[in-house]
């Protein structure tokens, strides 16, 4: 029976070296590289968990009207999920009380009270009483709102809730769906590059007389360089000529100077959006582009006009409309005075021009025009640079957008490779999930913190460390290598081989039984 | 040596064409896809001024074209204090008369279509035409021209017709209606010509040749650049010019060699040309074998070699429009007689087939090992593990036997 083991270890040898090494190695071998990642965290992401924690400090002159506010305010936060209010109460002292009543004006107030309070800390808002107010509220472009009395705090907590925390936007900004804020303004980035493009059809014709450079610097400059915090921004400006299009614009007579006015159909606007952008070559950024267009109108068609979908002249200072994730276009017009010149030249009107172009900046960027609120005062914008607690805000819905955007883009990505087995996920897209990751959890915590900026910053890092997992090509690099030519290369080996072997393993089991494997011949 | 700064730049000791970048692509060629973007970047683009000529269906059926972008820096006043760029977009075509039909053309004929006045940004919108062989062979011009200038330029005079395009938005359709149909003049050949074309056989190594004539009655010096990528290796041992090693018609010569897969191989020459000769120079190069993803698709296809830069300075200026280094229009040819006239001239491309494997290769040799191995381990297999036993002689009843022994019963 000697041979008969030796015949055996020998099948148990092929068993050993083909099944159990060989198969597992093949396997191995053959695998689609994968680091491994976090899926537990990743799926247990919750986007509708994140909040934001706010200081808010309530000054009065005594301690009931403190008392009564901040049990308004906190009644009325109470069951808001998205903002937590950290609520301080301080009694104003004598004598600032004094200087606040009898500032000339309110603006002056404003600058008593940064004598005192630093106005400057980004996420802190001073709710402040002023008995001589001639309204209910007045709200400072400053972090500073002044209420009269007791009587107004009803007035208080809808402009906290509407104006100043703006809870609804935050909610979209976090939710699954879109909001009208979130369809409007450009998706996260951490920066912008923003084009002014002036558009002159006829050069031949009529001159036009606009300092590009002066009015990016002036107006558009000072605007972006108050939302530093937020992203960076490259300026441009350019000179596009002789851009041929029709408006179709239909001739009315008026009272101007022209005696008549082109309208323009709403629907048509669209169509010029197109060959701009065959033309304003904003590719040339890798940031998203921000399209600002000055339409210079040719003196033969001018004035224009917009006029809405029921054929009513829409009323503007200067005819201009804004393309959500786009950008905006003015339409200027010449006078009638400027095109019987000799040399026909058009000095634009700077300031109209740029206002339009700052209010669609403002939208597109993510600032939300308030509502009014009867009795509340909002203090008007005295120059282009926006106000104080609506950077505040943005940085505040612009933390949310980005950390849920993250989420989300690591959970599809999550479920992208559970259904296709052949993404390769490198070393390199690993660290930048597992960064992200890192950074989600680090930044959900600062916003419940309140360390706005901090929380802001981290997640912007995870919000592009997340999307550049999402789109690295590298991804991709094996998906046209599917599962069948892994086989094909390995069957002709596998199979005549893999045949003698099981066939084998009968005998093998049978012998490792003890049982005999030849039927002993009897006769 | 062959190319040097044309614009406004900084005199210092350093050492300038150290910091020259040259590329080329000579798999590449100039096509729709170039001459969009190219027009893009002039004011007017296609709407209306000369470049509203460039109809990509008819430019594309000449004998040669190409586009070109130069740009530079100019001093901005007298003493170069300051410095504006100049951005300069040529074009170059070259119609044979088989294409057009006949000899007579015009705008219409050339471009299918007339010019649609001048850009209205320009400054200045001319057309020139070289109406020199008129003398010779008279043709007429229609529309009659503006107003017509005598060039005269190192020693050779061109009369020139000159049309002012007016930015009127009219269209102009300016052609030449020649007298007699059947005769053409034949153009003197330029002073300078060139060839280059591969040699060898095999797949180890091969040659590149470039012959270039001197066609003028005195000696030409021009620098001849050669750029040879990584996987081209050329050997400066093997340079041979009109077959010998050592020649006395290279005054000097700078050599680079490359190195594999991080820098290509550069060769230049400052050759003198003897008058009415041509020169050949060779110069060999190996094969190299590239690493499996290194070859592009369609590998059997074979690789472009970029053609070779030769800048020279030309003694006469017959048939040169080229624009004197100072000036910036096509104006500042006239009269623009200097000692001599730079040209910078580029050869023909060539192509290489350099070794290309068989890339189904791995595939075949992993089918063929694996069915010999599945052969191999049959036998092997059933000797380790299998026993001979000795049957009984004639005991066991076979199948057959079974089931005859079964029809035997049935007859019983």
């Amino acid at each position: 029976m000697g041979t008969e083991s030796n015949r055996m270890w020998a099948s148990a040898a092929f068993v050993g070296v083909l099944i159990v090494i060989g198969m597992p190695l093949w396997w191995k071998t053959t695998e689609v590289y994968r680091v491994s990642l976090p899926y537990d965290k990743i799926s247990s992401f919750n986007t509708e968990a994140h909040y934001v924690t706010t200081q808010l400090n309530v000054l009065a002159n005594d301690e009931r009207t403190a008392s009564e506010i901040i049990g308004l305010i906190e009644k009325t936060f109470e069951d808001a999920d998205i903002i937590k209010l950290k609520i301080k109460k301080i009694i104003l002292s004598e004598e600032l009380q004094s200087k606040l009543e009898t500032a000339a004006s309110e603006h002056r107030s404003v600058e008593e009270l940064a004598n005192a309070f630093d106005l400057e800390q980004h996420n802190t808002f001073y709710v402040v009483q002023k008995k001589s107010l001639l309204q209910d509220v007045w709200l400072a472009n400053e972090r500073v709102m002044f209420y009269s009395d007791d009587k107004s705090s009803s007035i208080v907590v809808e402009v906290l809730k509407q104006w100043i925390y703006q809870t609804s936007v935050l909610l979209g900004a976090r939710s699954e769906k879109a909001d009208a804020a979130r369809q409007t303004r450009f998706p996260p980035s951490n920066g912008y590059h923003v084009v002014l493009s002036i558009v002159q059809p006829r050069p031949d014709a009529i001159r036009v007389d606009f300092p590009t450079k002066e009015a990016v610097e002036d107006y558009i400059g000072t605007f972006v360089d108050e939302l530093s915090v937020l992203h960076n921004f490259t300026l441009k400006s350019q000179w596009l000529y002789l851009l041929d299009f029709d408006f179709q614009a239909t001739e009315v007579k008026d009272k101007t100077e022209w005696g008549r006015h082109y309208a323009v159909a709403q629907d048509r606007l669209s169509l010029l959006l197109t060959k701009l952008e065959e033309r304003a070559a904003t590719q040339v950024s890798e940031l998203s582009t921000i399209n600002l267009a000055l339409y210079a109108t040719p003196c033969e068609k001018a004035p224009l006009a917009i006029y809405d979908s029921s054929d009513r002249m829409i009323s503007a200072p200067v005819p201009a409309f804004m393309s959500p994730k786009w950008g905006g276009v003015v339409l200027g017009s010449p006078s009638a005075a400027d095109c019987n010149d000799e040399v026909p030249t058009w000095q634009p009107n700077i300031r109209t021009i740029m206002g339009a172009f700052i209010s669609h900046l403002r939208k597109l960027i993510g600032i939300v025009d308030n509502e009014y609120i009867d009795g509340a005062f909002l203090e008007p914008l005295k120059s282009v640079v926006p106000r104080k607690w609506e950077i505040d805000n943005l940085l505040r819905i612009r933390t949310l957008e980005q950390l849920t955007s993250a989420e989300r883009t690591l959970q599809s990505l999550a479920q992208l490779l559970g259904e296709i087995s052949n993404i390769v996920i490198n070393d390199e897209v690993g660290a930048l999930i597992n960064s992200a990751v890192e950074n989600i959890r680090v930044a959900s915590h600062l916003l419940g913190e309140g360390k706005l900026l901090e929380a802001y910053e981290t997640s912007l890092i995870a919000f592009l460390a997340a999307e550049s997992a999402f789109m690295e090509p590298s991804l991709l690099s094996l998906l046209y290598f599917p599962d069948d030519q892994k086989y094909a290369i390995y069957i002709p080996l596998f199979l005549p081989i893999m045949f003698p072997v099981v066939l084998s393993l009968k005998h093998l089991i049978l012998w490792m039984r003890g049982k005999p494997i030849h039927k002993e011949k009897t006769e | 040596m062959a190319l040097w700064p044309t614009g406004a730049v900084q005199h210092s000791n350093k050492n300038i064409s150290s910091q020259m970048r040259y590329a080329s692509l000579p798999r590449e060629i100039v096509c729709t896809e170039n001459l969009t973007p190219w027009k893009k970047l002039l004011p007017c683009e296609s709407s209306c001024g000369f470049s509203a000529l460039l109809n990509s269906r008819m430019i594309h059926n000449t004998n040669y074209h190409s586009i070109g972008v130069n740009f530079r820096k100019v001093c901005a006043n007298k003493d170069c204090s300051e410095i504006k760029f100049e951005i300069k977009q040529t074009v170059a075509l070259v119609y044979d008369y088989k294409i057009i039909g006949s000899i007579d053309w015009s705008f219409k004929k050339l471009f299918g279509q007339g010019l649609p006045g001048a850009c209205p940004l320009a400054s200045s919108s001319k057309v020139y035409v070289d109406t020199t062989t008129n003398d010779t062979q008279p043709f007429k011009l229609v529309p009659p021209p503006d107003s017509m200038i005598l060039s005269q330029r190192g020693g050779s005079d061109t009369n020139i017709a000159v049309y002012n395009i007016k930015a009127n938005r009219q269209m102009i359709n300016i052609g030449a209606k020649n007298e007699v149909t059947n005769k053409l003049t034949v153009t003197v050949p330029p002073p300078l010509h060139f060839n280059r074309y591969v040699l060898g056989y095999g797949k180890e190594f091969g040659g590149i040749v470039t012959e270039l004539t001197n066609n003028f009655w005195t000696p030409i010096n021009v620098v001849l650049m050669e750029n040879a990528p990584w996987w081209l290796p050329i050997q400066l041992s093997s340079l041979r010019i009109n077959g010998e090693a050592e020649s006395d018609l290279v005054i000097s010569q700078f050599y680079s060699p490359g190195r594999s897969r991080q820098k290509p191989y550069h060769l230049e020459l400052l050759l003198k040309l003897p008058p009415r000769s041509t020169t050949t120079i060779t110069i060999d190069f190996e094969f190299v074998f590239l690493k499996w993803q290194e070859y592009p698709p369609d590998a059997n296809h074979g690789f472009y070699i970029g053609s070779a830069l030769i800048s020279a300075n030309l003694p006469t200026a017959r048939n040169y429009t080229s624009l004197p280094i100072t000036g910036s229009t096509f104006s500042s040819v006239f009269n623009a007689s200097k000692p001599w006239y730079p040209a910078v001239l580029r050869t023909n491309g060539a192509m290489v087939s350099l070794p290309t494997p068989d890339f189904s290769m791995p595939y075949n040799v992993i089918c063929l090992a694996c069915t010999v191995v599945a052969l191999a381990f049959g036998p092997l297999h059933n000797i380790c593990t299998k026993e001979l036993v000795l049957k009984p002689n004639g005991k066991p009843l076979s199948f057959t036997q079974k089931i005859l022994n079964l029809f035997k019963k049935k007859k019983d």
